[in-house]
């Protein structure tokens, strides 16, 4: 390659993050811009599943050992708190103008790797929900933010460990009404798999798990499916309405095997699914992009433009860093072709 | 290799689509290929570029990546060629998810894979008008396979006419478009139907269904002209024997890649041995794509990186010390040791996780940079006259090194108060380095192990060997009527820092250490 114009990566999620280091192996030079403080994206947050020192296979840690990687390969800049103001292309090539602090940069860039990753489902949109009305119901994030800080479920009002807890699947997926009318993939796994190890960690909390379809993840499924079989109280059913029950409980109302009944639970947890980043938009009008029927951003593949990751569809860790390493393919053959 | 190029040669392993396809990208990627064909698969067409074998069963692999040697027999006859990757991709094999519906070659029974040909080929047979499909019922059916038995539907629907009903357990559709497929199907008139109990009753002419709908709790019946019967996927025969002669590592089920993330997407545990699609595990059409060019990627990544590497010695070895017992040999999770009269160690095959050397009993073998006049001088500060003796040592790995770096200096209460020592792997610590810190120090000093969670080693068997180690040192310990809790071990993931410091405070109190 003769022209050693750099690669921008928008995002340093583990798409953004995978995508950089598949580059510098095949020795081209990236620029990864990040609007956050630090690299690492939504999964930097989550806890490491593992129970009785076992691998649950998440891959959280992943993101972990790609910043550490990141951050000691010459080939790549990181660019922290950075906006992209504009983008566009320019001959055969890119023109990106940034927000940096108070400062704006730009640059010239030989191909863009659109890595901006989702945005969780937020619950508000639901009204009757009622998250952040009632207390003690948390999303799917927070309790795996929860697990990472404090090592174990508690209740948000008081502090205390949680007696019963419950996960409501499919919130903000297979929704068509919300416009969300697919799977986000990862929720039975995020869930299931912290389940497993709240169970293990905490064998007296009783678990409910309210869900239409359980879904395969991983090649370990089948063993983690057999294991919680019996350990799990399933409800095939997704509650519609929540209410503040006594002692500071998530009530909920829902027809069990014929019966109409009221539950209440310490701690209930929305398994929120994964949408279409704010950031699509300014991308979608820059670049001239295409959505796709399920809302997402689809990759053109060609002139120069790649999506990787989530950016794309809900994608859980390890397939994100396939669709990148698949995506970086493409990359350098378009590279080596317009040379 | 020293001077030589690299031999860019990939061998390609495998029976259908997913190799024909590997090899062409190959071939445009300026890489030769040899294809390695057993049985063909029908209507698999195979492309014009790579250099094709037919038949040939493969002896073994030895060597390190961009200079293996690839050992055949080809009619009686045994063949060497210089290879420089190998790439097993074979398909894996579908079987129907039931035999509990009496005879296969029932007449109205089918399996999918011969009503997905059928119906490519002639289209669905004279005079039906109702088709159930039936998928697995105990929750273990798979992505892959709702995924093509809900195209079926659509096509038997849209195509033909036919009214359909689908029995199963979970309606899987975490893939890309499988939720809108799904909603096509049943906005087409599809009855889907979920429950994990069900009576089959065949006649001439017809098929006969009951079942307990867990949704509409309701017991149904329901008939049709045919039964379509769903397949779950398994590793192809041939993988057992490949393994073998390759020296890899077996996963799940007995595919070629074990269950650990830090393998994803094609890697095994022999450094450019990579496995494809359906020799890496069942896949769904998505993934099975991706797979394939991530192998395109990881060749040619890995192709640059020998350059970059050059032969750099890993290992330091003794011969007066080696009593040539093969165990180095044994126990490279890498297949990074020859054993000829002595051991040869190939350094671009060396991952470095130490496990040959803390295994070695003669001490013949060391890994540089991690010698052990290193650790002495680490585990000992003081006696190097720097700082005073630690009452807590810490082994950590490198890959959760950094959480100490980070965490691990001097005001920090918790993690702050460890002498820690950072160790390749976890697999790379001799019980003697335990031992002899045990015994120097008496008294009130701690011990502990940190290695990664199991199945989440880069080298596989490190945290085993780690824990078998601590083991045995308790049981040491033990013997000698010595508190047997000194020593611990602390398995943790590169994100835990919270974790590993309410460990170590755990660990204190446990010995009644103050912070």
């Amino acid at each position: 390659m003769k022209n050693r114009e750099r690669i921008l990566i928008v995002g340093g999620g583990i798409a953004g993050l995978t995508a950089a280091l598949e580059l510098a192996r095949q020795g081209l030079p990236s620029l990864l811009v990040e609007q956050r403080e630090q690299v690492g994206g939504w999964a930097g947050t989550y806890t490491c599943k593992a129970v009785d020192g076992r691998c649950q296979k998440c891959g959280v840690c992943l993101v972990t050992d790609a910043v550490k990687e990141v951050q000691e390969t010459r080939e790549i800049e990181i660019s922290l708190q950075t906006s992209v103001l504009d983008l566009r292309r320019d001959g055969g090539a890119f023109l990106g103008r940034f927000k940096k602090g108070e400062g704006e940069t730009s640059g010239r860039f030989s191909a863009v790797m659109l890595c901006h990753g989702f945005e969780p489902f937020d619950p508000r949109q639901k009204s009757n929900l009622g998250y952040g009305r009632i207390s003690n119901l948390v999303t799917g994030q927070e309790l795996e933010e929860m697990l990472k800080e404090k090592g174990g479920p508690v209740r948000p009002s008081d502090g205390k460990s949680p007696r019963d807890l419950a996960f409501v699947q499919c919130v903000g997926s297979r929704n068509p009404s919300l416009g969300r009318g697919y799977c986000s993939q990862v929720c039975c796994g995020y869930a299931l798999r912290m389940a497993k190890q709240i169970k293990a960690n905490h064998p007296a909390t009783r678990i409910t798990f309210f869900y239409m379809d359980i879904q395969t993840f991983g090649r370990d499924f089948p063993r983690l499916f057999f294991e919680l079989r019996d350990d799990i109280y399933w409800i095939r059913e997704i509650p519609g309405d929540f209410y503040q029950a006594e002692g500071e409980r998530v009530g909920v109302t829902v027809e069990d095997e014929g019966e109409i009944e009221d539950l209440a639970f310490d701690l209930m947890v929305l398994s929120v699914g994964m949408g279409p980043s704010d950031n699509e938009r300014a991308f979608e009008e820059w670049l001239d992009l295409r959505r796709g029927q399920e809302g997402f951003l689809v990759s053109p593949g060609e002139g120069g433009i790649f999506l990787a990751g989530s950016a794309s569809g809900p994608m859980t860790i390890p397939h994100t860093i396939a669709h990148t390493k698949a995506t970086v393919s493409q990359v350098t053959d378009y590279l080596e072709e317009r040379v | 290799m020293k001077g030589l190029p690299p031999q860019k040669c990939v061998v390609v392993l495998g029976d259908g689509e997913t190799a024909c396809q590997l090899s062409e990208r190959l071939v445009k990627e300026g890489f030769p290929v040899l294809l390695l064909f057993t049985e063909t698969r029908a209507n698999v067409k195979i492309p014009e570029g790579p250099e094709c074998l037919r038949g040939a069963r493969v002896v073994s692999m030895t060597g390190q990546v961009g200079d293996f040697t690839l050992a055949l027999d080809l009619e009686d006859e045994r063949i060497e060629r210089s290879i420089g990757f190998a790439v097993i991709a074979y398909e894996s094999v579908r079987e129907p998810v039931y035999d509990i519906l009496g005879e296969p070659g029932h007449e109205r029974v089918w399996t999918l894979s011969r009503a997905e040909a059928a119906i490519e080929e002639t289209g669905p047979p004279p005079g039906v008008k109702r088709v159930i499909l039936l998928d697995r019922l105990d929750g273990l059916n798979t992505t892959a396979g709702s995924e093509r038995l809900l195209s079926l539907i659509a096509h038997l629907q849209e195509e033909y006419e036919i009214a359909c009903c689908l029995i199963t357990c979970q309606v899987k559709v975490a893939s890309m478009g499988l939720e809108m497929l799904y909603g096509r199907v049943r906005d087409g008139g599809c009855f889907v139907a979920r429950t994990d109990l069900l009576a089959v009753g065949l006649e001439p002419g017809a098929v006969k269904v009951r079942f307990d709908d867990v949704v509409l709790d309701e017991d149904l019946n329901t008939s049709a002209d045919l039964l379509v019967v769903g397949e779950s996927e398994r590793p192809a025969p041939v993988l057992q024997q490949l393994g073998t002669a390759f020296g890899l590592e077996t996963g799940p089920g007995g595919y070629l890649q074990s269950d650990n993330l830090l393998r994803s997407t094609c890697l095994t545990n022999r450094r450019g041995v990579l496995v494809a699609n359906g020799s890496a595990c069942g896949m769904n059409a998505w993934e099975s794509s991706q797979s394939i060019s991530a192998v395109v990627e990881e060749i040619s990544g890995l192709s640059k990186w020998i350059v970059d590497q050059g032969p750099v010695e890993q290992i330091l070895y003794d011969r007066d010390l080696c009593a040539t017992c093969l165990t180095c040999f044994r126990v490279c999770p890498h297949g990074a040791i020859h054993f000829t009269d002595k051991p040869h160690f190939f350094p671009l095959a060396c991952q470095r996780c130490g496990i040959c050397t803390s295994l070695c009993p003669g001490e013949a073998i060391e890994l540089s940079g991690a010698e052990k006049f290193l650790y002495q001088s680490r585990i000992f500060p003081e006696e190097n006259g720097k700082g005073e003796s630690p009452r807590i040592t810490g082994f950590v790995c490198q890959r959760s090194a950094d959480l100490v770096r980070r965490n691990g200096h001097e005001n920090d209460s918790v993690l702050g108060g460890v002498n820690w020592v950072e160790v390749p792997c976890a697999g790379t610590l001799r019980t003697q380095y335990l031992l002899e810190l045990l015994g120097r120090r008496q008294g009130a000093d701690g011990v502990v192990v940190v290695s990664c969670h199991r199945d989440n080693c880069r080298s596989g068997d490190g945290t085993v060997r780690a824990v078998d180690m601590v083991h045995r040192v308790k049981g040491l310990l033990k013997t000698l009527e010595m508190d047997e809790r000194v020593v611990t071990h602390i398995p943790l993931a590169p994100n835990e820092g919270n974790r590993l410091r309410r460990e170590i405070a755990l660990f204190r109190e446990e010995l009644n250490l103050k912070s």
